[in-house]
């Protein structure tokens, strides 16, 4: 028998802002300092209940990042890497772009993938303990759109020529 | 009489995907929220299968297995764990806790199905 598994969306999308809100409680919270096990513990879990749900319906774009977050996290919380104040700050950027990954997929709204490939390469650099690469700002989205549609001007007075050659 | 699973996993939407397929298959399905849930609810009723997931708050799923095999109703009783951790490591613990079997997430409800019918029946 298939199940139709598109019944889970709407519980999970509920399940997966909470554990988003809490997280960041969590880490606005932490004492980055003298962290405690279970705070580690419960930000880990936050991220590992996201990918699970995420894994399982389909929505392979959240699972990925989360796949980065976790591990990053779980060597946290095992004592592998000390947690920084620069961890904090990514894993709230994690954050933002995980609820604009879900907001898409609940209710369809853009979203930024060069912002989502930034946060990825910003989790795995700090994975690997190196310094992010830099890349320049991201372009915001108006100057983006600006720039496509003066590429289409050039392009339409040589099609109009083409269609009225002979 | 139908057989019944105790499903432990902190995930609503997961949890609910395993009830509506195993109850789908057959099966009475009772849902516990983390472990320490999970450990009242069998104590409480003494099941034919545990499924459960590892990371929870409160108990995870080491813990909940090795509570388990320390009740003489639990013994015998069937637990396989369904996570998305599949580490060799982590699946020793796991044997060495009590677990039977291990399931990885994501996992196809189907596939759950058979796997359950093969260990109950």
């Amino acid at each position: 028998m298939t199940i139709d598994m598109s019944q889970f969306y709407q519980v999970f999308f509920d399940e997966a802002e909470e554990l988003l809100a809490e997280k960041e409680k969590l880490l606005l919270a932490v004492d980055v300092s003298a962290p405690s096990e279970e705070d580690l513990n419960a930000i880990f879990r936050t991220a590992h209940s996201i990918k699970g749900g995420a894994s399982t319906f389909g929505l392979t774009d959240m699972s990925e990042v989360t796949h980065i977050l976790e591990s990053l996290l779980d060597k946290i919380r095992k004592g592998e890497m000390a947690l920084t104040a620069e961890h904090v700050d990514a894993f709230l950027i994690a954050k933002d772009i995980l609820k604009m990954q879900l907001d898409g997929h609940r209710l369809g709204t853009p979203v930024d993938q060069d912002a989502v490939a930034d946060v990825r390469m910003l989790l795995q650099s700090l994975s690997q303990d190196i310094a992010p690469i830099e890349r320049p700002a991201p372009v915001a989205a108006a100057a983006r759109l600006e720039h496509y549609a003066y590429c289409y001007t050039i392009g339409l007075p040589k099609l109009a020529q083409a269609a009225e050659t002979p | 009489m139908a057989k019944t699973i105790l499903a432990v996993d902190d995930s609503g939407s997961l949890r609910q995907m395993v009830a509506f397929s195993l109850k789908a298959a057959g099966y009475q399905v009772i849902e516990a929220v983390d472990g320490q849930d999970g450990l009242e609810k069998a104590r409480n009723q003494v099941v034919d299968l545990v499924l459960t997931d590892q990371n929870m708050p409160r108990m995870d799923g080491l813990t909940l297995i090795k509570s388990l095999r320390g009740l003489p109703s639990y013994q015998r009783v069937p637990i396989l764990m369904l996570t998305t951790e599949s580490s060799d490591d982590m699946k020793a613990k796991g044997r060495a806790a009590g677990a039977n079997g291990w399931l990885v997430k994501p996992f196809d409800p189907q596939k759950l199905t058979e796997v359950v019918k093969k260990v109950i029946g």
